[in-house]
């Protein structure tokens, strides 16, 4: 059985037209006029047990609202839906004994008190009986790692910290599914680790299926194998992660390190060449179509090759047959310029996307 | 010997004394602007003054009636109307200054504000009286046209009402003494609203909100009159409603004196609260 | 049913708890309360001996005017500590955590918070009223009775007034004012008042039922009177939660003012 089924969800808001001035105000009293703002329309999916989906899109997509429709805190105004069989709008109270969500701005957790507290206060509200527990309890502490901070008040945490116990506050009563809203946004690096290794192991030990919206291109491309890119309340895409990046992925970048030190006035010349896309930098690859020298810098080599002009076959063989390689990394483009790409054919071009990308390059295509 | 030339670089001119007030004008002028643009927000306190105008006009009514004299004291049914309007409008148009205050000083706000070329207590003085200005208005609208349904034209003579602005000046000033210092307290304590409070219901209680002092039961009156809290609501009001040269001129002294210590305690407080700002960076 | 009482229990716990991160504040909101409320007591004390307003008015009618009034004040507000800043969390979008979590939406929302002043005004009203009336058993229960019900009418108002916001937005200003004036009126003798504004208080501004039936039933018991208090505490109850859930229906409906953020 599918936990989360949506069909034909659509959602518009009727909100009344100010008017400006006092004539204006005076007529809106005993002619209100309406203004219609579709911020979802016809909306379908469903979600299998344990499936990690990333909900992505510009701001003002739809996003939100779709989460609070699923989460029964708005009603649509077409469609249905069914999480774990029941209809949120109408069954939210039995339905929020089973799922849970974290909104990255929101805090359940008690500023003043430390997080034992609030757990305690969580159990009084999900009815949980003690034996129960304190043996959830317990396990989450020791998944979460966060023994060391049960005591202190949450307001002497960091952020890190105080997510992870976010976390674990949110899955005190073992809901089936979880909505993630921004899960890891203000974190360092490592914390965000962290947070993406905690949440998949979630869902490999518990089977719990995970909803995600998030800018972050890192938590999509590790938490989740499957992305619904919503734009303008429809949905312009629905496909697991790793075909989002083949089909709208248009290249790879090759890092090379390399035994010998390329020459400086290589190194200028590849810097005039880069704009015009020729490979004149490199020794071996001239006449190649397709492949532009990136960045040169010592013994590393950067270059990002269109595979729709060039397969990377040959520009790897060249290069290991002129170059002795120490090292040879191939990687796809981050997330931000895929979805770019999916905006760029489908959606609106030049919409804001706001994503932020652990390994921007300097110099990347643009959309 | 040659005539030096002497050369001097241009210097900035420092605006003189007087022309420095200019900016406090100008915050004075902002406060109240931006005071009449939230003014439903203002317009909604009228609705405690009304409830508290209804209750005291019905219950000093009864209480005449109760009584076979038509006067209490030297308080005709009118006058005493007519005090509960002047002292409600002062009572009710107090702004939350010392939460103001309080805040800037624990968000930290406060260091930065000392930064700025600008004195931070004739700022606030400024930002306050633009605000008690406009409640001050509304406020003695309402009231008194309240008064003058219930009881009709106010008794005010001439002088009682020349002397008006100087009290009111006067009163509304040691208000803004006592709040400010009360706000600074943030320093040193968790939270000042308690203070606040303390402070508003002593003012209200013998500061003679319900009753005119001299109505009060013996000895609490006489006390009270020589108390600070009679300078704030009850010595303005009666000097307007029953102006009298005697007890204008001993109202002026004690709200003078009043302003005076607490100018001295503001000052104090103002002195070490900058210090510790300079030491801990706020 | 025993799960809402551990539930109310559990936040009465955090919140205090939480309360007492900041002692001194929690307890000089407390002890500043429970000042000014004896400040009033006192003056009017004073007032009421120098002037009988009220034929047949005793010194333990006044007590008992501003004890049980300031008790089921505080009572309300200790327990049910958000409710005066309904409004806001309306307007600010605050329902939606609630919205998500298996307990009643208002409820939950009421008791998410405490008055510490609050706390105040009840040790104000037990101790004034033990103190300075010397109740009989009976009359000791009584009170408690007469406190209860009169914290479920305050509640009740204040759901009712903050419960605007899903119609009028921010309406937090509005309903502090009523509800100030709400207190102001049930702390002095109904006997005073007159034609419309009795009216007034008996029915909209339900001052009456907060001073004068207590005063009348602690003075002279009658079962009646004792019933048409709980008829009236259980309609405003029953009226409040009404209008809130109306209004709850709108904001699930996402079409009030300033609403949705995406």
């Amino acid at each position: 059985m599918n936990v989360v089924e949506v069909d034909g969800l659509g959602k518009h808001f009727r909100t009344r037209q100010r008017a400006a001035g006092l004539a204006g105000s005076a007529r809106a009293l005993f002619q209100p006029s309406y203004r219609v703002r579709e911020a979802v329309r016809s909306v379908s999916f469903s979600l299998e047990r344990g499936e990690m989906l990333a909900f992505i899109g510009p701001n003002g997509a739809g996003k939100s609202t779709m989460i609070k429709m699923l989460t029964g805190i708005l009603y649509p105004t077409m469609g249905q839906a069914r999480v774990l069989g029941l209809v949120p709008w109408r069954e939210r109270r039995a339905l929020s004994y089973r799922i849970a969500s974290v909104f990255g701005q929101k805090s359940q957790l008690w500023f003043h008190l430390p997080p034992r507290d609030t757990f305690r206060l969580l159990a009084r509200i999900y009815d949980l009986d003690e034996a129960v527990f304190q043996k959830r309890l317990a396990f989450l502490v020791e998944a979460f790692e966060i023994e060391d901070y049960l005591t202190t008040p949450v307001r002497k945490l960091s952020l890190g910290e105080r997510m992870r116990c976010e976390l674990a506050a949110a899955l005190l009563h073992g809901p089936e599914v979880l909505f993630l809203d921004e899960p890891t946004i203000g974190l360092d690096v490592i914390a965000k680790q962290r947070m993406r290794d905690l949440i998949g192991r979630l869902n490999a030990e518990e089977q719990t299926t995970v909803f995600l919206t998030s800018h972050d291109a890192g938590d999509v491309e590790q938490i989740c194998r499957r992305a619904i890119v919503i734009n303008d309340g429809q949905i312009i895409l629905d496909a697991p992660v790793a075909t989002l990046k083949r089909e709208y992925l248009r290249s790879k970048t090759i890092d090379l390190l390399l035994e010998e030190v390329i020459e400086p006035e290589v190194t200028a010349n590849a810097a005039t060449n880069g704009a015009a896309g020729q490979p004149a930098g490199l020794v071996g690859l001239e006449g190649m179509e397709g492949v532009r020298v990136v960045k040169i810098k010592g013994h590393g080599v950067k270059l990002e090759v269109d595979t729709r002009q060039q397969p990377i076959e040959p520009v790897v063989s060249a290069l290991m047959r002129r170059y002795r390689v120490l090292d040879l990394n191939i990687a796809d483009p981050p997330m931000e310029e895929i979805i770019a790409a999916i905006y760029g054919t489908n959606g609106t071009s030049g919409a804001v996307l706001g994503m932020a990308s652990a390994g921007a390059e300097p110099g990347a295509h643009s959309p | 010997m040659t005539q030096g030339i002497t050369l001097s670089a241009p210097v900035r001119k420092r605006p003189g004394r007087w022309r420095s007030f200019g900016k406090y004008w100008a915050v004075f002028q902002i406060s109240m602007a931006s005071s009449l643009a939230y003014i439903s927000e203002i317009a909604f306190r009228a609705v405690t003054l009304v409830a508290l105008m209804v209750i005291f006009v019905q219950l000093w009514q009864t209480t005449y009636s109760a009584q076979a004299n038509s006067h209490l004291g030297a308080f005709t049914i009118r006058d005493i109307i007519w005090y509960l309007a002047l002292v409600e409008t002062l009572a009710t148009s107090v702004p939350a200054l010392n939460r103001r205050v309080d805040g800037e000083v624990r968000s930290g706000d406060l260091a930065y504000l000392l930064g700025r070329p600008c004195n931070y207590v004739f700022y606030q003085y400024a930002h306050y009286l633009g605000e008690r200005v406009v409640r001050l208005a509304m406020a003695l609208l309402v009231a008194s046209t309240l008064a003058l349904l219930f009881v009709g034209p106010p008794p005010i003579s001439f002088w009682g009402l020349l002397a008006a602005p100087l009290v009111i000046f006067l009163s509304i000033s040691i208000d803004f003494g006592a709040l400010f210092a009360i706000g600074l307290l943030a320093f040193w304590t968790e939270e000042t609203e308690s203070f606040a409070l303390i402070y508003s219901r002593l003012v209200l209680v013998l500061g003679g909100v319900l009753v005119p002092l001299e109505l009060f039961p013996e000895p609490l009156g006489s006390i009270a009159r020589v108390l600070p809290f009679a300078a704030l609501l009850y010595g303005p009001a009666r000097t307007i409603i029953k102006f009298d040269l005697g007890q204008f001129g001993a109202l002026l002294v004690q709200q003078g004196l009043t302003l005076a210590v607490l100018a001295f305690l503001v000052a104090g407080i103002y002195r070490l609260v900058v210090r510790r700002v300079n030491i801990n960076g706020g | 049913m025993r799960s809402y009482l551990r539930f109310l229990g559990g936040y009465l716990s955090a919140n205090l708890q939480a309360a007492m991160e900041y002692r001194a504040g929690f307890w000089s909101q407390v002890a500043s309360m429970a000042l000014n409320d004896g400040l009033w007591l006192g003056f009017w004390f004073l007032f009421f001996q120098r002037y009988p307003v009220v034929q047949g008015w005793v010194v333990s009618d006044i007590i008992i005017v501003w004890a049980v009034p300031a008790a089921g004040f505080g009572l309300a507000t200790g327990i049910f500590g958000r409710a005066q800043r309904l409004a806001s969390v309306i307007t600010s979008g605050g329902l939606d955590s609630y919205l998500t979590m298996p307990k009643n939406v208002l409820l939950h929302v009421l008791v998410s918070a405490t008055s510490a002043s609050g706390w105040g005004d009840l040790i104000f009203g037990l101790v004034a009223f033990t103190l300075l009336i010397r109740p009989t058993p009976f009359d000791f229960l009584l009170y408690l009775a007469l406190v209860l019900m009169v914290a479920i009418i305050f509640t009740a108002f204040l759901v009712l007034l903050g419960s605007l916001a899903f119609w009028l937005g921010n309406s937090e200003g509005l309903s502090q004012q009523l509800m100030g004036a709400l207190i102001s009126f049930s702390t002095y003798p109904t006997a005073i008042f007159h034609g419309a504004v009795k009216l007034l208080l008996f029915t909209v501004l339900p001052a009456g039922f907060i001073s004068y039936f207590p005063v009348e039933l602690l003075r002279s018991f009658r079962w009646p009177l004792l019933g048409a208090l709980f008829a009236f505490t259980v309609g405003i109850a029953a009226l409040a939660w009404a209008v809130f859930h109306l209004g709850l229906r709108r904001y699930e409906s996402g079409n009030r003012l300033g609403a949705q953020a995406l």
